[in-house]
C-alpha cells in the first residue's frame, strides 16, 4: 500500500510534506502562519491558523479553521468537511498543497470509521509521525516542553532567546484511540497438539506422546487459570460505591476537589463524525468553540446569542470580555489575526 | 483731609504695589481631575483637598478645580469614589507649583492627576460542560443556579469580590450512574471580570465486577463406600 500524503506546492515552509498514512488515525494538523500551527506554511494571504487537515486512517479531510481566509479546492471555496482524493489541490492564500493517494479507491466509507474512531483525545505529542516530516526532524532533535497555552492556544512562555523558535509539537494534532488497531496475534494464544488418531494407540511412543499431550494440557490449563485469577478484580477502592438497591439514593461520595481549570486548548474544528452527531444548541456550539480556543468563533457566536437575548447578562458579558480579548491580541500583534483585527 | 485721604490711597496703593513687588499676586494652580473605573469616564468622584471638599467629577470623570497657597506647598489629597467602585488610598498630596512646559506651545493649563476607582465586584462569567448531560444543577452553596441544556452546557455569571472564592458543584444526585459524582470546582477571582470555563468530564459508571466464589461445602458429600 503506498502511502497518503500531502505535499506543499507552493509557499515556504520548513516541510514540505505530511505523510498522513504514517501518522494514527485521527491525526489533526493545523496549517497556517502562526507559530501555533502544526505546520507553519508562509505565503502571502496565508492566515494564521488557516486550515486543519484530518486524517481517519483511511483518508484525508480538510475544513477551513473557521473561515480564516478560504481554503479553495477545484475552483470553489470549501464550506465543511471535506474529503481529498487523490490529486486533490488546496489553495489557502498564495500556498496549495496537494495530495497523493495512491489507494484511495480502497478507502472505507467516513462513515464506517465514525463508529470506529469515536471523538477526538486530547493531543497526543507522541504523534510525531502526524508531523511534516523534516519538521519531525527538527521535532525530535527538540527537547518536548509543556506548553501554557492561553485562551486560543496561543503559546505563553515560549523562550524568546531561541533564535529560531522550535516547531509547535502535535499542536491541533490529536489522536482517536482505536482499539481496533490492536489485533490480537493468534501466536500469543496457547496451543496444544492434535490428539493422535485411536487406530495408533498402543505403542510406547504412542503412550509417552499422549503422556506428553496431557501433560501440556494440564500445563495449559493450569497456565490459563492463573491468567483468570490474576485478571480477576480485586476489592473495589475505598473510593467508589458500588451501586445500591434501586429504591436507596446513591450514597454521598467524598467530594473531589476539582480545581477549576482553564484547560490547555487546541485550535480545533469539528470532524466529519462531529458534524453528524446532530445539531447542538447554539448554547453548546458557543462553548465548544471557546472550550476548544475558537475565540473569534465563540466572540461570534456569543455576539449572536445575546443578540437573540438581550436579557441575558451572561451572553452579553461574555461577548464584552470576548471582545476585550481579541481587542488585546490585536493591539500585541495585529499582523497575526489579518483582517479580523480591522473589524 | 484730603490730602490725607490722597496720602492713605497713595500709601495704600503703594501697600498693594509693594506687595505685589516682593511676592507677586496670588498664585494659583489649576489643576485637573480625571476619574476612571476600568478605563471608563466615571462620574460622581468626590475630591477632598485639605479636607475642603473640592467637587465631583462630571460625566466625563473630570474636575477641573484652582488651588491658591505658597509655592511648594503640599496639599493632602483624599478621594471618594462612588457607591459600587474602590476609593483609592494614599493618594499623594497635590504639590503646589508652576507649570512649565519643556515644549513650548503645549503648555497645558492644570497639572493633571488620574483617580482610578475600580469596581467593588467583579463579573464572573461562567460556561460549564457536562460530557453532552443535560438537565443537570449548578449549585453554589447548594442553591441551584443553573442547569445544563440540552447538549449539556450551563452559562451564568456572577458579582463576586476581587479575590474571592467560589465553589460550584455540578449536581449528579439525580444521575447516580456518573461518575464522578457531584464533582466540585473553585473558581477565583482577579481584580477583572473573566470567563471560567470548566469543562467537566462525566463519564457513566461501570457495571461492577463481582468475584465469583465457588462455594464449597466444609466437608464433602459423603460418598458411598463400597464394601
Amino acid at each position: 500500500m503506498k502511502p497518503t500524503r500531502i505535499r506543499l506546492i507552493a509557499g515556504q515552509s520548513s516541510g514540505r510534506e505530511w505523510v498522513a498514512s504514517d501518522a494514527p488515525s485521527g491525526s489533526r494538523v493545523d496549517v497556517g502562519n502562526s507559530e501555533n500551527a502544526s505546520w507553519k506554511v508562509s505565503a502571502p494571504g496565508v492566515k494564521g491558523l488557516h486550515l486543519q487537515l484530518y486524517w481517519d486512517g483511511t483518508r484525508l479531510w480538510v475544513a477551513d479553521l473557521h473561515n480564516a481566509g478560504g481554503v479553495g479546492m477545484g475552483g470553489a471555496l470549501i464550506r465543511d468537511w471535506t474529503a481529498l482524493d487523490n490529486g486533490s489541490r488546496i489553495t489557502f492564500g498564495s500556498a496549495a498543497l496537494q495530495v497523493e493517494a495512491p489507494d484511495a479507491t480502497d478507502i472505507a466509507p467516513p462513515a464506517q470509521h465514525a463508529k470506529k474512531s469515536g471523538r477526538p483525545s486530547s493531543p497526543d505529542r507522541s504523534a510525531l509521525r502526524g508531523i511534516p516530516t523534516q519538521v519531525a526532524a527538527e521535532a525530535a532533535a527538540q527537547p518536548q516542553s509543556t506548553k501554557l497555552t492561553s485562551l486560543d492556544g496561543v503559546p505563553k512562555g515560549s523562550p524568546d532567546s531561541a533564535p529560531t523558535p522550535p516547531p509547535v509539537i502535535g499542536a491541533g494534532v490529536e489522536r482517536i484511540s482505536n482499539p481496533n488497531t490492536k489485533s490480537a496475534s493468534p501466536s500469543a494464544a496457547p496451543r496444544f497438539a492434535p490428539p493422535p488418531p485411536e487406530g495408533e494407540a498402543g505403542s510406547k511412543d504412542d503412550e509417552n506422546s499422549k503422556a506428553s499431550t496431557r501433560t501440556r494440557i494440564l500445563g495449559g490449563t493450569l497456565l490459563i487459570a492463573a491468567v483468570a485469577v490474576l485478571l480477576m478484580p480485586g476489592p473495589e477502592p475505598q473510593n467508589t460505591v458500588a451501586p445500591t438497591s434501586e429504591s436507596t439514593a446513591p450514597a454521598a461520595l467524598p467530594a473531589p476537589n476539582y480545581e477549576a481549570q482553564i484547560r490547555p486548548i487546541q485550535p480545533t474544528v469539528p470532524t466529519p463524525e462531529e458534524l453528524s452527531e446532530g445539531a447542538l444548541t447554539p448554547a453548546r456550539q458557543a462553548a465548544d468553540a471557546l472550550l476548544g480556543g475558537r475565540t473569534w468563533e465563540a466572540a461570534d457566536r456569543y455576539a449572536g446569542l445575546s443578540e437573540q437575548d438581550p436579557a441575558n447578562s451572561t451572553y452579553r458579558l461574555l461577548s464584552r470580555l470576548l471582545a476585550r480579548e481579541l481587542r488585546l491580541r490585536c493591539q500585541d500583534d495585529p499582523d497575526a489575526y489579518g483582517d479580523r483585527c480591522a473589524r | 483731609m484730603r490730602t490725607l485721604t490722597y496720602m492713605t490711597a497713595v500709601a495704600l496703593l503703594s501697600l498693594v504695589f509693594s506687595g505685589c513687588a516682593e511676592g507677586g499676586p496670588t498664585p494659583s494652580y489649576p489643576f485637573s481631575f480625571n476619574a476612571y473605573a476600568d478605563g471608563q469616564p466615571l462620574q460622581g468622584v468626590q475630591i477632598i483637598a485639605a479636607g475642603d471638599p473640592l467637587g465631583t467629577t462630571d460625566e466625563t470623570g473630570n474636575l477641573m478645580v484652582t488651588l491658591t497657597g505658597p509655592e511648594g506647598a503640599a496639599v493632602p489629597l483624599t478621594v471618594r469614589c462612588p457607591d459600587g467602585y474602590r476609593s483609592p488610598a494614599g493618594q499623594r498630596p497635590l504639590r503646589l507649583q508652576r507649570f512649565t512646559a519643556l515644549v513650548a506651545g503645549t503648555e497645558e493649563n492644570a497639572i493633571s492627576r488620574q483617580i482610578d476607582c475600580p469596581p467593588s465586584e467583579r463579573n464572573a462569567a461562567v460556561v460549564v460542560r457536562a460530557s453532552g448531560f443535560a438537565d443537570l444543577p449548578v449549585t453554589i452553596r447548594g442553591r441551584e443556579v443553573v442547569r445544563t441544556d440540552a447538549s449539556g452546557v450551563a452559562h451564568f455569571s456572577t458579582p463576586l469580590a476581587p479575590n474571592g472564592q467560589l465553589r460550584l458543584i455540578i449536581d449528579t444526585s439525580s444521575r447516580p450512574e456518573l461518575r464522578p459524582q457531584n464533582p466540585e470546582s473553585t473558581i477565583r477571582m482577579p481584580d477583572r471580570d473573566e470567563i471560567f470555563m470548566i469543562d467537566q468530564v462525566l463519564e457513566l459508571a461501570e457495571e461492577p465486577r463481582r468475584r465469583r466464589r465457588r462455594s464449597r461445602p466444609a466437608s464433602g458429600p459423603a460418598l458411598p463406600t463400597r464394601i
